[in-house]
């Protein structure tokens, strides 16, 4: 198989480039590539350069299969800023790289698990729009499970 | 046994593979749940017999092509050993059985193949040391799509039980064997039914963001969300209210068991004294590697002060059969967000201990649909079951019964604890494959409801029930079929069913003989419709027709009486009846003013409340009579009046010379001799020219020019003509003028002593011309 690289372009207009056999992890382009031969630059208008940098890191990573897991927790790990994450996560959902896509909601959610509702909040950029009237009433209604 | 059974629900299992595997009608079946290949239509039911309750001989019976096989078992298994649990075959047709013997430990084996069966004994590796009273409680076949795993495990629930305690809990992964699982030691809990909780995982369709953020909520444990996310903020509840974060949720949370644990009934002089205490439920995770997440269910805010009975539980879901003697309900709670439905009551009731009641619960992994299976047995037989499905959504609280085919040859003595079926729903026969030999077929989901029961008086309304529970069916068009339509024998069949349910015995027997549901319908309408709908408006019409009697002038009387007794009749016939003086009032409201004489008689003279209906028509008649015996005279009469009218009109042209005179005195006094002249014209029209006189002094009144009186002005002459003209044309067009309007016209003669004057005028004129 001859390796054929493709061009990806970030939302700012920055352009990476990977060699094909590796970009068909992600189902996606995998679709793409099948549908026109993904001649042209690929345009992934929801993902910043950072973020992509990030996932084309991850898809040239070069493990066996076997400790493939251990190396999608670790690559997680390493970037344990929930933003950081969450972008990530949607770039790896919109390109549909499963592996990574369940590493860093995973990571996320063991992040937020022990957070407090503030903590939640800010973390994941929520605004509280309820009134402590409403929230009381929540704890209320569920205050056999606190 | 309660009631008999409706043809409709009832489902008999006639024909049995046992009577030719095992003629000895002494033994004792048990059967366990079954196993269904998910890549064949082929059943395998694990039973086992023996002639001692729980001490039975394992067997696996298997339905293939409609022919039961039983398979083959090593004769060393065939000892005392009694079915616990079994799994449903996966992809490679490989299932699992736990087998237990008398002293409680159990062992586990597989079954490979529909036909074989292979026992493999995981006895040792599955409890290496001899602990008593292990008891194998569940054993599941899980695939785990969601997570960064995909692989399928079967897990083996274990407790080990203490006196009334449960001492520990363990779950085995059965294809590593690693006792991976363990749960808690819940030394409080007591008497336990267990289940699991997973299941396959469906996809929806969402927006990118939310479905980033059901994914990472969907990985929270059930605790975290329900104290947290719910709080956070608006859309994040919403977001984990959402049926389909749920199914996630479910996908990839930990396994985990919900404990019932209750009060073990007490023997108290021998008798056994249940509590009425509905228990406690508890989920434990058993997968939580930071520690055990407990969370108790309480049941407090649901039930209380009864006996339930976990029936089991799917995705959170759990299935109470609330049986204490007072109450036969089967709830299904979502205990965590506290929702729960009582599904519709079955037509049986438990009735003492000669019949049984088995529940059944899971949830379909291809449809998604929940069901409830629950079978009334008596010994040997069944004598009913049903299913319920809720479909959809938990939420929308659709329950969608369903009976199971009976053209089965069902091999159930005593029905199964699980149908396993049930669990992937593939035994109704909504296996996707869509297989022929499916051996039970579903019939198709029909919504149950209650049917109302027709009666003399509310055919109207069980119309329109009847109407309504056939559209939400989809049935109706065997009723009024639409143009694309087709025919559909099942379906009328059923619709049919729907309206025998609907129907009292004996309207049953009179529609006996109607071949489909539209000629039953309508049989009914004509039948019912009659007495209420139409016959409502036809009454009303006849009583407005009634009210609007009037006879007219020209009528006989004769002709009005059939009218009117034709309308009485009609109205009689639809049940309403009028009394005598009401009829009598009526009659003599509506005569015409000619018989106002006998009308007026008769209510001075009569008690009208006494007389009858059919007197008054006679004394009418005899008016009647005589009226027309007085008819020709009283046609003379008015002739006359006629007569006379012209007559007085004639002679007003011929006024009466004293009137004249007086007028002429009054016109012309100041005229020489006037009246003397106008008595002479008016007396000797012959002698006119006697009296020439020179005009040529003469001025007229009317024109002011010479030669000429006012009388025989031209002018004048031409105004009286036009009046004359109209005169003649009022004449014309009112000949049959009464008396009194002739009287008029002599009063307008005698006051518009203009016109009167000029009408002697013109004959003045005429005769002299």
């Amino acid at each position: 198989m001859s390796k054929k690289t493709l061009t990806l372009m970030s939302k700012d207009k920055q352009l990476f480039n990977i060699e094909e056999h590796l970009a068909v992890q992600s189902v996606t382009i995998r679709n793409m590539v099948k549908e026109d031969g993904a001649s042209s630059v690929i345009p992934l208008p929801r993902v910043d350069s950072e973020t992509l940098a990030l996932v084309i890191e991850y898809l040239n990573r070069q493990q066996a299969p076997e400790e493939d897991e251990d190396y999608v927790k670790k690559f997680v790990d390493e970037r344990g800023e929930i933003p950081t994450l969450l972008e990530l996560a949607q770039a790896a959902l919109d390109l549909d790289i499963k592996k990574l896509m369940d590493a860093a909601c995973m990571k996320v959610a063991d992040l937020i698990k022990d957070f407090t509702l503030e903590e939640v909040r800010e973390a994941l950029r929520i605004e509280n729009d309820r009134t402590p009237e409403e929230e009381k009433a929540i704890r209320d209604e569920f205050q056999w499970a606190f | 046994m309660g009631t008999s059974p409706n043809a409709f629900n009832c489902i008999s299992f006639p024909t049995s593979p046992f009577s030719t595997i095992l003629p000895s009608p002494r033994l004792f079946l048990h059967i366990f749940p079954s196993f269904h290949s998910p890549n064949r239509s082929l059943i395998t039911i694990a039973c086992s017999f023996s002639t001692v309750p729980s001490h039975s001989i394992p067997s696996l019976l298997t339905l293939d092509s409609g022919n039961w096989r039983e398979s083959p078992t090593t004769t060393s298994e065939r000892r005392f050993c009694y079915l616990m649990c079994s799994s449903q075959l996966d992809l490679d047709n490989i299932g699992h059985i736990t087998l237990s013997d008398s002293s409680l430990k159990p062992s586990l084996y597989t079954v490979r193949g529909p036909l074989s069966l292979i026992m493999k004994n995981y006895r040792h590796r599955l409890l290496k040391k001899s602990f008593s009273r292990w008891e194998v409680i569940g054993l599941r076949s899980l695939k785990k799509i969601g997570g960064a795993s995909q692989e399928a495990k079967t897990i083996v629930i274990v407790i080990k039980r203490g006196y009334d305690k449960v001492r520990t809990i363990v779950a085995y992964d059965i294809v590593s064997m690693n006792k991976d699982l363990t749960g808690t030691t819940a030394s409080s809990l007591r008497l336990v039914t267990f289940t699991e909780i997973n299941g396959g995982r469906i996809i929806f369709p969402s927006q990118p963001q939310v479905e980033l953020t059901m994914d990472i909520l969907s990985r929270l444990s059930l605790k975290t969300i329900i104290t947290r996310c719910k709080l956070v903020c608006k859309k994040w509840r919403n977001l984990v209210s959402d049926p389909s974060f749920v199914n996630l949720h479910l996908s990839g949370s930990p396994t985990g068991i919900i404990i019932h644990h209750k009060k073990p009934p007490i023997i108290m002089n021998g008798n056994l004294i249940v509590h009425n205490d509905p228990g406690t439920l508890k989920w434990v995770e058993t997968e939580d590697k930071v520690g055990h997440s407990s969370l108790d269910l309480n049941l407090a805010p649901i039930l209380q002060n009864t006996r339930m009975r976990l029936v089991g539980s799917v995705n959170g879901l759990i299935c109470l059969w609330q049986y204490s003697p007072k109450h036969d309900n089967t709830y299904i709670c979502n205990t965590v967000t506290r929702e729960y439905m009582i599904l519709p009551r079955p037509r049986f009731q438990k009735d003492g201990f000669s019949v049984r009641v088995v529940y059944g619960f899971g949830v379909s992994s291809v449809t998604g649909e929940y069901k409830v299976v629950r079978a009334f047995r008596a010994r040997h037989r069944v004598l009913e079951a049903e299913e319920y499905g809720i479909k959809n959504s938990w939420h929308k609280q659709m329950v969608i019964k369903r009976e199971i085919s009976i053209d089965l040859k069902w091999p159930l003595y005593e029905p199964v604890r699980m149908i396993a079926g049930l669990k992937d729903g593939k035994i109704m026969g909504d296996d996707s494959k869509g297989d022929e030999s499916s051996p039970i077929k579903d019939i198709g989901s029909t919504t149950h409801f209650q049917c109302p029961l027709l009666n003399s008086t509310n055919y109207t309304i069980w119309s329109m029930r009847m109407r309504t529970i056939l559209l939400a069916n989809g049935l109706w068009e065997m009723i009024e079929p639409t143009y694309q339509t087709k025919e559909d024998d099942k379906r009328d069949k059923i619709a049919t069913a729907y309206l025998f349910q609907a129907l009292p015995e004996d309207l049953n027997l009179q529609v006996a003989n109607c071949k489909s549901a539209k000629e039953i319908w309508d049989t009914l309408k004509i039948r019912n419709i009659g007495v209420e709908q139409v016959q409502k408006a036809r009454l009303q019409t006849l009583r407005s027709e009634f009210e609007a009697l009037e006879m007219n002038e020209e009528d006989s009387l004769d002709s009005f009486i059939v009218k009117m007794t034709n309308v009485i009749s009609k109205i009689t016939s639809l049940g309403t009846t009028f009394d005598q003086p009401t009829l009598v009032r009526k009659l003599l409201n509506s005569m015409p003013d000619k018989y106002l004489q006998i009308v007026a008689a008769i209510e001075q003279y009569s008690d009208l409340d006494k007389i009858s209906f059919d007197e008054a028509i006679g004394r009418l008649k005899t008016f009647e009579e005589r009226l027309k015996h007085k008819k020709s005279k009283s046609v003379n009469y008015q002739e006359g009046l006629m007569f006379t009218q012209k007559e007085d009109q004639g002679k007003e042209k011929y006024v009466p010379p004293h009137i004249r005179n007086q007028r002429n005195v009054k016109q012309h006094d100041k005229e020489e001799n006037p009246l003397q002249d106008n008595n002479e014209v008016v007396k000797h029209p012959g002698h006119r020219n006697k009296f020439t006189r020179d005009f040529s002094n003469i001025k007229c009144y009317n024109c002011n020019k010479y030669r000429h009186y006012a009388s025989h002005c031209r002018e004048r002459s031409r105004r009286y003509q036009r009046q004359e003209l109209s005169n003649l044309i009022e004449e014309d067009l009112e000949p049959t003028l009464l008396m009194a309007t002739i009287e008029e016209h002599e009063v307008d003669g005698f006051t518009k002593d203009d016109d009167k004057e000029d009408s002697s005028f013109k004959r003045l004129k005429i005769q002299g011309i």
